[in-house]
């Protein structure tokens, strides 16, 4: 379809279309850059030679990461806790959501009291490391899961999602041919639930990704740290303190070399994992968000 | 949906088979005595002790365990104590210690701890609240502590804190170049192109500079050249505008000592940056900078960026840049950088009132880090404990955790070898490999390597003299300018109160006599018309209150 626009119109689009590529450049810009640098010779990348596109190219960046050891064991654990994690998160977070988006739940209002009060209240770090700690759990792998396994906006979302797509007249449906909550759960809900499962199952992989403050808590056992821990040790501790500068100055050169090396490989290393599931769950993502917005 | 119960009962599982090492180890010891050894024998007991350790895990270290690291291997075999780790990754350590000690569940024992390197307030604070184990009983003739203590009686008073306790034992490290840190790095093949002599004075310092901006030194026919460029506070090692350049009008210490800018006079403890030699400090430095000598990203940029304006352009347009070593001017990790070679330091520059002097760090090597291992009083053998870190202590077992291996990380040198150390005199050792990843304990751990007895006695490596550049640079061009030892404040220890309104005035001052600097250089701030002004507001943020804090603790501590 040929449509005429009117010079007004045309103005604006190319207004918008510029304003786009102005705030695409400014994103994109970034992003590219670090990919450049992680393929780039270090040194050029220290000099400040690299601006838009690798210098000297060179894979010394990626050897140096997966020749770290505690780079890959990062990198296993972290794979983990995502996979154990994300389930049991969607897990726990559907059935805490199903009851309370059901309007003949009894103290449906208090439940969902309890969970809000968490969101805007907690018991702060060192009550919750005691806690943690009474339960056994410092130095086990079930510490970078069971602490914070339900996200109470995430229950909202679900719940949202259920009470506004799931009609409750399917429920008197299948209640006239004799099927129970559970059934009615696993049979009719769940098969309905994809998009919401498929996007709180985004959320919490990538939370699970990223996390580091868990571990940085309660594990004391360098075998069990995730990347991200590893990650931030290599590119923090590099910045060297100034009363250690006066120790060994080769040392200190290597910390800085090793740190300029695996800085920006690192970088890309542990993001692609995420945006690698990303358009597979993209499609949902919209959809699930949107419909979960909609009405309280 | 099978799955999902079975990773539900697998979580369960694994919930119920975490056991805490921190919950059960403490309370089910029994405290009956352990026979220890006579001090400098070994094993330090016969049957096999644990002892439970808080670490931190740096550089391209990956474990603390006796299976893959060789260094607490060597422990474990002489000293017969088995060691639970509780590792924290260098970048977290703080917050992790600063948890451990608020949740009351302490380990045996704290291997250096971030951020208490020289925190006496800290460490009393600490001792007082029931966290830390007192250690004098323990230090006996025959331990390596006495031995230490009976050859720097000064660090004993130093670490002996105001209730007659010692808490911390320290490590004796340093580098003789750091007791002067505050210098100046020269493009030297400048100075030869345009036939200068090294500036001695504040006066010809300018005129060296002057050159270097009109004529051209690096003969590219562009006016590209940049006389004098520093890195903004808190970024770079002595890398600041005014560290270096000020020292020829007033003493002003460097960032290492907090940018106190103190000293002791008959002692009376007095603050450089309400003198009016600071006035004409800052008279000289903005005299620079308005001749366009003084690059203005001086104030604002990062280390980071300072190093790649001297290394990235292809010919080098840099000419002086402060810094304590050529690693704050330069990236010298990269090996086929060599441009940071030709820079040579310049001396403390004679002020127009005649005043030459540099920074100094008068207990260079004993309170540099001051509490590398504490004994907490949770710890059921504390002298154990004690002895075990005295065991680190032992020169051998120094060596052994700082420079790796014998024969493969380093070989000791016979006097006649021929090979000269950093200090000029024939070597002690030489480095062969540096020691990677899990061969020590990366410098986290108390050790007994004073400067004077190794870090100058080592052959320098060859193809990067770093080493005996600076020990030569200090040696000859710096430290014959420092001030009186007996100026300089030691390191000491505030009562918790004191500590936190110390603390607090230090950092508002310290901000805004930064900030002064900057805009009285630049010219936003008029050094003529705003002196007064400046001088009001320091007495504002409580100047007076600050200096009557120190002298306080000076007066307890004499």
């Amino acid at each position: 379809m040929v449509t005429t626009l009117s010079r007004k119109d045309r103005l604006f689009t190319a207004f918008n279309a510029f304003v786009g590529i102005c705030i695409l450049v400014l994103v994109a810009y970034p992003l590219i850059f670090i990919l450049s640098a992680s393929f780039s010779n270090p040194s050029e990348v220290a000099a400040g030679h690299v601006r838009l596109w690798p210098v000297k190219p060179s894979l010394m960046g990626y050897r140096a990461v997966f020749e770290h050891q505690n780079v890959m064991k990062g990198f296993m654990n972290s794979g983990i806790y995502l996979v154990l994690g994300t389930l049991c998160s969607v897990t726990a977070t559907l059935f805490a959501a199903y009851p309370l988006s059901r309007k003949d739940f009894p103290g449906r209002k208090f439940f969902t009291f309890l969970f809000t009060f968490t969101m805007i209240f907690s018991g702060g770090i060192i009550p919750t490391y005691l806690v943690v700690r009474s339960f056994g759990l410092v130095d086990t792998r079930a510490a970078m899961i069971l602490p914070t396994m339900v996200g109470v906006w995430n229950v909202i979302v679900a719940r949202t999602y259920f009470s506004t797509t799931i009609p409750g007249d399917l429920l008197d449906a299948s209640r006239i041919d004799g099927a129970s909550d559970f059934l009615f759960f696993f049979k009719i809900v769940l098969p309905l639930s994809g998009p919401i499962v498929a996007v709180l199952g985004l959320f919490y992989a990538v939370e699970y990704w990223n996390s580091f403050f868990n571990a940085l808590l309660y594990l004391n056992e360098p075998d069990l740290f995730p990347l991200q821990l590893v990650l931030r040790n290599i590119l923090l501790s590099s910045e060297i303190q100034q009363n250690e500068l006066i120790m060994n100055v080769e040392e200190i050169a290597m910390r800085q070399g090793l740190h300029d090396l695996l800085k920006y490989a690192l970088i890309v290393v542990s993001s692609v994992p995420v945006l690698a599931i990303y358009p597979f769950v993209q499609k949902h993502f919209v959809k699930g968000v949107m419909v979960g917005s909609l009405k309280g | 949906m099978k799955k999902i119960v079975h990773v539900c009962l697998l979580t369960a599982l694994l919930t119920g088979l975490g056991t805490s090492a921190f919950a059960n180890g403490a309370k089910d010891r029994g405290a009956e005595d352990l026979v220890l050894s006579e001090p400098g024998t070994y094993p330090l007991v016969e049957e096999k002790a644990t002892l439970s350790c808080f670490a931190t895990l740096s550089g391209t270290m990956t474990s603390f365990e006796y299976e893959e690291n060789s260094f607490t291997k060597v422990m474990e075999d002489l000293t017969n104590v088995h060691i639970e780790w509780k590792v924290a990754t260098e970048a977290d350590a703080e917050t992790k210690f600063n948890l451990i000690i608020a949740s009351g569940d302490y380990p045996d024992m704290f291997m250096s701890p971030k951020k208490m390197e020289t925190n006496l307030t800290k460490i009393q604070v600490l001792g007082d609240e029931g966290v830390l184990t007192p250690l004098e009983s323990y230090i006996t003739e025959g331990t390596n502590m006495q031995e230490i203590y009976n050859r720097f009686p000064r660090l004993k008073n130093i670490l002996t804190l105001p209730d007659g306790h010692i808490y911390s034992m320290p490590s004796l490290t340093g580098a003789y170049h750091a007791q002067a840190q505050a210098k100046m790095w020269i493009y030297e093949p400048w100075l030869k192109a345009l036939g200068l002599d090294m500036p001695e004075t504040t006066a010809e310092f300018q005129a060296v500079l002057r050159a270097f901006k009109e004529r051209d030194p690096n003969g590219n026919g562009l006016a590209d050249e940049i006389p004098l460029v520093a890195s903004k506070n808190n970024s770079g090692w002595n890398s600041q505008i005014d560290t270096f350049l000020m020292s020829s009008f007033i003493y002003n210490d460097s960032s290492s000592y907090g940018h106190r800018r103190m000293l002791l006079e008959d002692g009376k403890v007095v603050v450089s940056y309400d003198k009016p030699e600071w006035r004409e400090g800052l008279r000289y430095m903005k005299g620079l900078y308005d001749e366009g000598l003084m690059a203005s990203e001086s104030f604002t940029q990062t280390k980071d960026q300072l190093k790649q304006m001297v290394d990235g352009p292809s010919q080098p347009v840099v000419g002086t840049v402060p810094g304590g070593w050529q690693g704050s001017i330069s990236q010298i990790s990269v090996d086929d950088n060599v441009r940071w070679k030709n820079f040579v330091t310049v001396p403390p520059l004679e002020g127009p009132a005649g005043y030459r002097s540099t920074p100094y760090f008068a207990d260079m090597g004993l309170t540099d880090r001051i509490s590398d291992l504490l004994i907490t009083t949770s710890c059921d053998y504390p002298e154990l404990a004690f002895r075990w870190g005295d065991t680190l202590y032992d020169p051998d077992v120094s060596m052994r955790a700082c420079w790796g291996v014998e024969g493969v990380n380093f070989e000791l040198l016979d006097e006649d070898s021929g090979i000269m150390g950093v200090d000029g005199d024939p070597a002690k050792f030489r480095v062969l490999e540096q020691p990677k990843g899990n061969v020590g304990w990366n410098n986290r751990h108390p050790r007994y390597l004073y400067f004077a007895d190794y870090h100058s006695k080592q052959a320098d490596n060859p193809d990067r003299p770093i080493e005996s550049v600076l020990y030569a640079e200090t040696h000859d061009k710096y430290l014959p300018y420092v001030p009186d030892a007996d100026s300089i404040l030691p390191l000491m220890a505030f009562s918790p109160e004191a500590a936190n309104e110390v603390a607090e005035l230090e950092t508002q001052l310290k901000s805004y006599v930064n900030e002064m600097v900057a805009r009285f250089v630049i010219g936003d701030a008029d050094l003529d018309a705003d002196w007064d002004d400046y001088l009001d507001e320091l007495n504002n943020i409580g100047l007076e209150r600050y200096v009557e804090l120190y002298q306080a603790a000076v007066d307890a501590n004499m």
